[in-house]
């Protein structure tokens, strides 16, 4: 039988790099504040992908919308948006 | 090609040759196994009156916004910037990151509700309900929220949505406190001021205008920066340099739009 405590320990503790080449970013959401860990360096693309946030827009502390090449250099702290659209 | 034992058995330091890693996994798994986050929701009657007095005052056209749950009761709802429609209502990005700055940021979370109106037709999810639930559950960083949509006839449909395949109706009960006359007329006067303020009513004139030229006049809602050169005319960013001014489209659109012809 699978056992869900173990699987959701190695999910919580699993880390794919050194410490010191990661930066934090928190987002603002509709939920509230998310943190993530990234590596230094990665691009807004990269971090969209690989966060499944391809369809929101990234807007800094300024309100300038992170473009797809803005590289996420040091620990920062964004909003993310998307229309409400209904019908 | 080496087989893991059992499906969770990656070795760490090899995740990186794996496509998706096991923290990336977690949203995933955590949809699939997710259970519905209430069977039953509150509403208390000052809500109700609030949700009633929003879609009937808008007249024919539908109305959208979020309202806020605490403890498992539906206390309050607000609307944000939009335009509205008969049969549809869109409240742009800016207007949803100028709702998500004007909330504390500690009551974000109860601000859950996902809710709109249909006017006078059936509370079933349209197409384009289905599409928002979706980009509204990456806003909210996966996790699952209660969605509703309402009519004047005072049907309506209340869901936990967790995932486009894992989705479960909510019951709603209404509370039983005592609420004046006056309360229900302060309530009434928000809500007339509210719509007022942040509500765009498209104004199309059907009769054809006399000469072509002032087609785009007449076709041209009332919404501000649709006729702004300096923005992106696909996402609205504003444009950096001279080749994306020409071009109308920021370097992000123009390659998603390349990337899409190349794909065809
Ligand atoms: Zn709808």
């Amino acid at each position: 039988m699978v056992d869900f405590r173990e699987i959701n320990e190695s999910l919580e503790n699993s880390e794919e790099r050194d410490a010191e080449d990661l930066v934090k970013v928190e987002l603002i959401t509709l939920s509230g504040l998310q943190e993530y860990e990234v590596e230094e360096g990665m691009t807004i693309k990269e971090f969209k992908e690989k966060h499944n946030l391809n369809e929101v827009k990234i807007v800094n502390e300024d309100g300038d919308v992170m473009r797809n090449n803005d590289i996420i250099e040091c620990d920062s702290q964004f909003f993310i948006s998307t229309p409400k659209k209904n019908g | 090609m080496k087989k893991w034992k059992n499906r969770w058995d990656s070795p760490r330091t090899e995740t990186s040759a794996i496509p998706v890693s096991l923290k990336e996994c977690k949203n995933v798994i955590y949809n699939i196994f997710a259970k519905p986050k209430y069977a039953k929701l509150n509403i208390t009657k000052r809500a109700y009156i609030k949700l009633m007095c929003y879609i009937n005052l808008i007249g024919d056209y539908e109305i959208s916004g979020f309202g806020r749950i605490q403890d498992g009761t539906i206390t309050d709802f607000k609307i944000l910037k939009q335009e509205v429609k008969p049969a549809y209502v869109e409240c742009d990005e800016d207007a949803v990151l100028e709702f998500i700055k004007s909330i504390p940021r500690e009551e974000l979370g109860e601000w859950e509700l996902d809710w709109h109106s249909h006017v006078d037709m059936g509370t079933t999810p349209s197409g384009t309900d289905w599409d928002n639930y979706k980009n509204m559950s990456a806003l909210r960083g996966y996790k699952q929220f209660p969605a509703m949509i309402v009519n004047k006839k005072q049907s309506f449909t209340l869901i936990n949505y967790i995932s486009e395949s894992n989705h479960e109706n909510i019951d709603l009960y209404i509370t039983g406190e005592d609420i004046t006359n006056s309360e229900i007329d302060e309530i009434y006067n928000f809500v007339k001021n509210d719509i007022k303020s942040n509500c765009t009513k498209t104004i199309s004139i059907q009769s054809k205008p006399a000469y072509p030229i002032y087609n785009n006049y007449w076709n041209r809602s009332n919404t501000a920066d649709e006729f702004d050169d300096c923005k992106c005319k696909s996402c609205g960013v504003p444009l950096l340099n001279s080749h994306e001014l020409t071009t109308g489209l920021c370097e992000d659109c123009e390659l998603a739009v390349a990337e899409t012809i190349g794909g065809n």
